[in-house]
């Protein structure tokens, strides 16, 4: 994701939205790209992923007034956006697996595109292999791009214990792939 | 820097392996248009927001205040600067009964427990599938939890109704902070999982005058807000709280299914009546309860009129008799009614003389862990205490509280602060609260001992009860908690209650005793007691 404001930037960009809701763009346009791709990967669609993001954005929108920073803004977010997906998959029934990950958007025309589909497809079955918790730790950590602390405070865990999850998940899975492609 | 043990070709590969298109600049552009567009309808909906932030804060203050009354109703209030009542209390001949152990310092008895499991099937929660609803769709979205509290997760059906200048909206909510457990944790509720999100929202004319509301299920249709302040055009105010009745009524669900309904009925300020129901029926189904038949409709004319008598309101449902959950129950129950039938057969005063303890603590008064409690309660013709003094002392006969309870008040006359008074019958024991507790908590044992009070036989009737960290427990460890209630087998007079912590090692500390030391009919209160109802 895009450079990420300050703490205390984000902080004074925070109490001025809540004064001024013309002050919330600011906070939108650094957020609007992750939170996207987060219920993009969720949902494969791009018109469920808009309308999925619309509807977060207008939550957190009405509800800032009510928002009480403690130094995770994208935490508190995100939370919107993992309640407005599950309510998007109670009611459809329909959520791809993260199998999909991964299909290559490029043409594996030539050898090294083909090999690194093929390696693509690997990595996408082994993150198949995960439980809905350890996917949601990727989802968070590598598409929506956030740190440890936010997915922490997302998931309901201290910064440390999800440090040691992510590592332990990416040991375990890098092992997995390296012995197949190492 | 992170300190993965993972390679580097790896971790880009799970990138590619994650990478997502970004959103179209137009649809950026766009939705910002449309957050802009909803400011106007925000900026509508702004004093319903203050409104119902103001009735939250009414509400922790009423409860908060409610929470001091109960402590108070338990325990408390002695003394004054005055010499101790009993001495100066002319005394009828009516039955009265004293507890014969003698109130000091002397450690409880130990009580070694001797369990009896009981374990009451009643399927208690949802099934599947009940909950589909998203949560966004009550109160145009505005709902979040509280900082601190978890979130309703999804509802079960409800809507919205129009009924004079409010607009009414009741749902059924599901989350996991409704449930049998006791407070301070969630809201209690007789479903796992099944509460109620109810409220308003008010299209009327601006007063300053208060709104008066009652709900309930019927028939236990309840006062629950007087809240004053600013009411305007967009005012709200809602509420979420679980599937619960009065005390005493147990419902049994698993024997038929139940249709409830729960009612909002308000009074406006210029005087205007307005209603709305939930309705719904809990279907009985092998997993669990499904909630069929919802629906949301204005009251009639004529149910809006309706004064409900709660107190006299019969169950419309099928309910539980503690006293075959548990015979030893049962015991208790005959024990404590005995002794108090007397004392509530016919109007008059009764004089209750407490002492408090809370060893190495000083919640309530500050250097004070032992206080004692003066109580002077008039008994109307139906057994309920129609008005109360209360005092309470320190040991050396400071003054440390006064309060009285009269013609619907309760006025604290220590701090000033004053909360409405219902009033309830004469209970002069912790028995319903043991009652109730194991009828949380079903499948818990309740023991019974026979054992010596001041060389006296006393029966010990404990329960034994697990808390979550946040409860009672220190360190983030989860508490053991035991309840014991002692009782004069003759008179059936509760000597003493009391509550233990057992701590992961096994050792018990109390945490609190109530001890009656004096229990009397008296034909009115000395002078200078009864000089508090009229304000000196």
């Amino acid at each position: 994701m895009e450079d990420r404001l300050t703490p205390d930037a984000e902080a004074a960009l925070i109490r001025a939205a809540q004064q001024n809701p013309a002050c919330f763009k600011e906070l939108y346009l650094q957020w609007v790209k992750p939170v996207y791709q987060y219920l993009f990967f969720r949902v494969r669609s791009n018109a469920d992923a808009e309308d999925l993001t619309s509807q977060v954005f207008m939550k957190a929108y009405e509800q800032l007034p009510r928002y009480q920073h403690r130094g995770c803004f994208s935490a508190w977010l995100f939370t919107i956006a993992r309640n407005t997906a599950r309510d998007h998959f109670r009611r459809s029934w329909r959520e791809l697996p993260i199998e999909s990950a991964g299909e290559p958007a490029a043409d594996p025309g030539l050898l090294n595109q083909a090999i690194q589909a093929e390696e693509l497809r690997c990595l996408a079955e082994l993150l198949r292999g995960l439980t809905d918790e350890e996917q949601e730790l990727i989802r968070l950590r590598y598409v929506a791009g956030l740190t440890y602390r936010e997915i922490g405070e997302a998931t309901g865990r201290s910064e440390e214990a999800t440090r040691k999850n992510i590592s332990r998940l990416l040991t375990r899975l890098s092992g997995q792939w390296e012995a197949k492609h190492g | 820097m992170d300190k993965n043990p993972v390679s580097a070709q790896f971790e880009e590969r799970l990138r590619e392996a994650t990478r997502m298109p970004a959103p179209e600049p137009e649809f950026v552009a766009a939705l910002w248009q449309k957050l802009e567009a909803s400011q106007a309808g925000r900026r509508a909906r702004g004093q319903g927001l203050l409104r119902a932030a103001w009735q939250w804060g009414v509400g922790l203050a009423t409860l908060a205040a409610l929470v001091g009354l109960l402590v108070f109703s338990m325990k408390l209030l002695p003394g004054n600067v005055q010499p101790a009542a009993a001495d100066r209390t002319p005394t009828l001949d009516l039955p009265l009964v004293m507890p014969s152990q003698e109130p000091s310092e002397t450690p409880a008895p130990t009580i070694t427990p001797i369990p009896a499991p009981t374990s009451i099937p009643i399927p208690n929660r949802l099934v599947e599938g009940a909950c589909n609803v998203p949560v966004s769709q009550a109160f145009a979205g505005l709902y979040a939890a509280p900082p601190g509290e978890e979130a309703i997760e999804q509802l079960a059906g409800g809507g919205s109704v129009e009924s004079g200048p409010f607009t009414f909206e009741l749902w059924l909510a599901c989350g996991s902070m409704f449930h049998r457990q006791t407070p301070p944790a969630g809201h209690y509720s007789e479903i796992d999982g099944l509460g109620l999100m109810v409220g308003w929202r008010y299209q009327g004319a601006a007063s300053d005058k208060a709104v008066e509301e009652h709900q309930g299920f019927e028939p236990f249709v309840e006062a629950s807000n007087t809240g004053g302040g600013v009411l305007s055009e967009g005012s709200m105010s809602f509420s979420i709280k679980g599937i619960s009745f009065p005390w005493n009524v147990l419902p049994d669900f698993s024997a038929a299914d139940t249709p409830l309904r729960y009612i909002i009925q308000v009074r406006a300020p210029d005087g205007a009546l307005a209603g709305a129901a939930l309705a719904f029926t809990l279907q009985r189904q092998p997993k669990g309860y499904q909630l069929v038949d919802v629906r949301v409709e204005p009251l009639s004319a004529e149910e809006l009129q309706r004064t409900a008598n709660p107190a006299a309101a019969q169950p419309p449902f099928a309910t539980l008799d503690p006293g075959k959950l548990y015979p030893e129950l049962k015991t208790i129950q005959e024990l404590v009614e005995r002794y108090q039938a007397p004392l509530r057969a016919s109007p008059g005063w009764v004089h209750v003389k407490t002492r408090y303890e809370t060893p190495g603590r000083a919640d309530l008064y500050a250097n004070q862990s032992v206080w004692l409690g003066e109580e002077w309660l008039q008994v109307d013709a139906h057994g309920e205490v129609a008005t109360a003094i209360r005092i309470d002392r320190s040991l050396d006969g400071q003054t440390l509280r006064q309060v009285y309870s009269k013609d619907g008040e309760t006025h604290d006359l220590t701090d000033g602060t004053r909360v409405p008074y219902t009033p309830a019958r004469l209970e002069l024991s912790n028995a319903p609260t043991l009652m109730r507790i194991c009828q949380l908590q079903a499948s818990a044992p309740l023991g019974q001992q026979e054992i010596t009070v001041a060389g006296k036989p006393a029966l010990a009737f404990f329960f034994t009860d697990r808390f979550a960290a946040a409860a009672y427990g220190e360190n983030g460890v989860d508490a053991t908690i035991k309840r014991i209630i002692v009782i004069d087998p003759q008179s059936g007079a509760e000597l003493y209650s009391e509550l233990v912590q057992i701590t992961a090692d096994g050792q018990e500390a109390l945490v609190w005793r109530m001890t009656y030391e004096l229990i009397e009919r008296i034909a009115q209160p000395p002078e200078d007691v009864l000089a508090l109802l009229r304000g000196h």
